[in-house]
């Protein structure tokens, strides 16, 4: 057991001041010492402050310049004079800290006690020190299977992980505006969710960056795929095998898409997109009723003379003008090159039985990455028939082990607000996975950059937020809503830098952490990814099966 | 020891009165002064030239005579019936090993003979600067402090480091008292 010896650390930490007043809700206030400047000073900044009884965690939420007498900023003698500036300055004028105390730390590490949320402050007169690495380690975790190394705090080495486990149990977003690396980070995370094992994943690629080679726009240079770093680990799915072979880009099965899979609520998701009335949208539930039901309407209706359409609304009483428009915008179905009469091969079912090996799934768009039509149709339905399949296992395997449950699963999907801003989010199947599928074993990762867009009661559902720099006022708010703090985090959240930096909060964290997201794109990295440290036992054995062979071959 | 100055003929705990054996051979205004046993410290903070008897008020004399000096020289008996006192605010004690901020248990007794200090028991005193909230609470003007603290500077090893110091103490005493404080501090640059 290691007893945490409070002198011993004071000595290796920086004392940064002393807790003069604050309260719970709105934080706590720190007098500087004059020892230090407010200049080295920076807003997201770790301080552990030992109070009489406990040590608390915080996080600095601003940097105050503050005088003992209001008149001193009347007095121009401070400025003129150097001998009285040497005096006022080290004598009346201080700087001031607001903490958030966000943690209550364990006071013997070892025991039973854990890291808990804050519930109470540090009592007067408190010594507030600079969060030392060891600190910033015993809350996010030690690097393991389940706490994935995500990045470090700013002017630290340290390295924070987020719990993966908590991750995958909710749905996760990442936002941020566009070219602040929202891409980035969700590569790195779906690595943690490949290299840890926990869970499978689905990604729609819809601007080909996750599989194969992406770009490093900034630094001018490519980056290695998901496939390429995880080779046997990875399936790559294309709706556009052309795009992949003019990319170059390897991909393991071709999907189409069959009319005969298409149902009216795929129709209704793209009222939008298509430009489609109510009453259109809702004439497809009419003539897949009248066309031979769920299988064959689409082929039927799409093969239909404009003409024999407005017989067949007359004699059911669809407007005329709803069912020429639906009949005109659908036949764009027949310029979508994966989009077949009949599909060659069950493609749900293939990507199901990987997923379920504990594969996971990339699926490129190619081209169709640029027509929004195609994507949400193909991420609607395909996700639709994968979530029917996910809620049936889990069903079957009520009563059972836990081992029959369905593996967990993440979808990934970008553009998130097209799927679940208000209007369809109670439609689409993303909307259901936000809000209920939680129980299923199946978790949202949404992309996007305009997080205000999406519909309020999907975002209150969303566990571990990742936020880039955002700087609209409404996606600030939608990204903060019902966070603890998010006054002092909105501030953090409107300074990031523009570049690899994140602000992490929600289930996976015990508390938002500001981060410089870890290295993605140099040799070192991809083996890093590939190899973690704490992969590797002392005797050199990397898993468990080879653990096991060695031991084999020993006796 | 250093130079006799003069003997107490009035005190109190917080201050005494000395008349100096030389009429105008007073110390400056906020020179550290002791007297009696245990030793009592005290800073000038007035300084009066007057009549020994109050009911003889004087007269000016000198309407014939070319220089003020010459006045003195045609009246010798000035030097008798004029005298020289000065206040003294006590700042501290000592026992004889340590020095103590703050009033002696007993006021020093009258014609006990009073000595300026010398550099050992200033820099003594200037270990600490609670005989600032002393001088402060006891009414002393600015002028006293500033000319108090600008005589220990000379006295001691590093009179700027000192003054510095001094400053920072009294911008703790005087909070919310800017314009005073202020007023020290450019007279101490």
């Amino acid at each position: 057991m290691i007893v945490e010896d409070n002198m011993a650390q004071s000595n290796e930490q920086s004392l940064l001041g002393h807790v003069v007043s604050g309260s719970l809700r709105d934080g706590i206030e720190i007098r500087m010492g004059n020892q230090i400047s407010v200049e080295d000073i920076k807003e997201g900044t770790y301080v552990t402050i030992h109070g009489q009884k406990k040590s608390f965690f915080g996080l600095i939420t601003n940097v105050k310049l503050m005088t003992t007498d209001p008149n001193l900023q009347f007095s121009y003698s401070a400025t003129d004079n150097p001998f009285i500036s040497e005096i006022i300055s080290s004598s009346m004028t201080y700087g001031s800290l607001s903490v958030l105390p966000m943690l209550t730390l364990p006071a013997v590490l070892g025991t039973e006690e854990t890291v808990e949320p804050a519930k109470t402050v540090p009592s007067h007169f408190s010594q507030v020190f600079q969060a030392s690495e060891r600190d910033v380690e015993v809350v996010f975790g030690k690097e393991d299977k389940t706490h994935f190394f995500i990045g470090n705090p700013l002017d630290m080495e340290t390295k924070v992980c987020i719990n993966l486990d908590e991750l995958i149990k909710r749905s996760s977003a990442v936002f941020g505006k566009s070219g602040t690396g929202k891409t980035f980070l969700t590569r790195i995370l779906l690595a943690g969710l490949i290299q840890s094992d926990l869970a499978s994943s689905l990604v729609f690629d819809m601007h080909n960056e996750y599989g194969s080679t992406g770009q490093d726009r900034d630094r001018g240079r490519r980056v290695s795929g998901l496939k390429q770093i995880f080779e046997n680990k990875v399936a790559v799915f294309t709706l556009d095998p052309e795009n992949s072979k003019r990319r170059q880009a390897k991909y393991d099965f071709e999907v189409q898409i069959g009319y005969d899979e298409i149902e009216p609520e795929d129709i209704q998701l793209l009222q939008a997109t298509l430009n489609l009335s109510n009453v259109a949208a809702e004439a497809a539930y009419t003539f897949e009723a009248k066309l031979g039901g769920p299988k064959k309407w689409l082929h039927a209706f799409l093969e239909m003379e404009i003409e024999d359409v407005y017989t067949l609304a007359q004699c059911n009483g669809v407007n005329l003008q709803a069912a020429r428009s639906l009949h005109n915008r659908l036949t764009r179905f027949k310029r979508i090159g994966f989009m077949k009469p009949t599909a060659i091969d069950d493609s749900v079912k293939r990507m199901l039985d990987l997923l379920n090996k504990g594969k996971h799934v990339i699926l490129e768009f190619g081209r169709y990455g640029d027509d929004l039509t195609a994507y949400m149709l193909a991420a609607n339905l395909l996700t639709r028939r994968i979530h029917n399949r996910y809620v049936y296992m889990k069903t079957e395997a009520e009563g059972t082990t836990k081992a029959n449950e369905p593996r967990p699963l993440v979808i990934c999907i970008e553009e998130a607000h097209r799927f679940l801003n208000p209007a369809v989010a109670h439609q689409t199947i993303f909307g259901n996975i936000a809000r209920e599928l939680r129980k299923y074993n199946v978790t949202l990762m949404i992309i996007d950059q305009r997080p205000s867009a999406i519909d309020s009661e999907v975002m209150s559902q969303i566990g571990t937020k990742l936020a880039c720099q955002l700087d609209n006022d409404r996606d600030i708010d939608a990204t903060l809503g019902g966070t603890s703090g998010s006054r002092e985090l909105r501030s953090v959240l409107s300074k990031l830098d523009s570049k690899q930096q994140a602000l992490i909060f929600g289930h996976a964290v015990p508390l938002p952490v500001l981060v410089r997201t870890r290295e993605y794109g140099s040799d070192g990295s991809y083996t890093d990814l590939t190899r973690p440290s704490w992969h590797t036992t002392d005797f050199g054995i990397e898993t468990e099966e080879e653990l096991e062979e060695r031991l084999k071959e020993l006796f | 020891m250093s130079e006799r100055i003069g003997e107490i003929i009035e005190a109190n705990t917080n201050s005494f009165i000395v008349q100096c054996y030389k009429l105008y051979e007073s110390p400056p205004l906020g020179s550290i002064i002791q007297s009696g046993t245990p030793t009592i410290f005290g800073v000038i903070s007035e300084i009066t030239t007057e009549p020994l008897d109050p009911s003889r008020p004087i007269i000016a004399i000198g309407h014939d005579e070319p220089t003020e000096d010459e006045i003195y020289r045609s009246n010798p008996q000035l030097n008798n019936l004029l005298c020289t006192r000065l206040t003294s605010l006590t700042i501290g004690y000592s026992d004889g090993d340590n020095v103590y901020h703050g009033f002696p248990p007993h006021p020093p007794r009258i014609h006990s003979f009073v000595y300026l200090s010398g550099n050992h028991n200033i820099e003594s005193l200037a270990k600490s600067f609670d005989f600032l909230h002393l001088l402060l609470t006891s009414g002393a003007g600015d002028e006293v402090i500033s000319a108090c603290l600008r005589q220990i500077s000379q006295r001691v090893q590093d009179g700027y480091t000192f003054l510095v110091e001094s400053g920072q103490a009294l911008a703790t005493e005087l909070v919310g008292q800017f314009p005073r404080l202020n007023a020290i501090l450019r007279r101490l640059s």
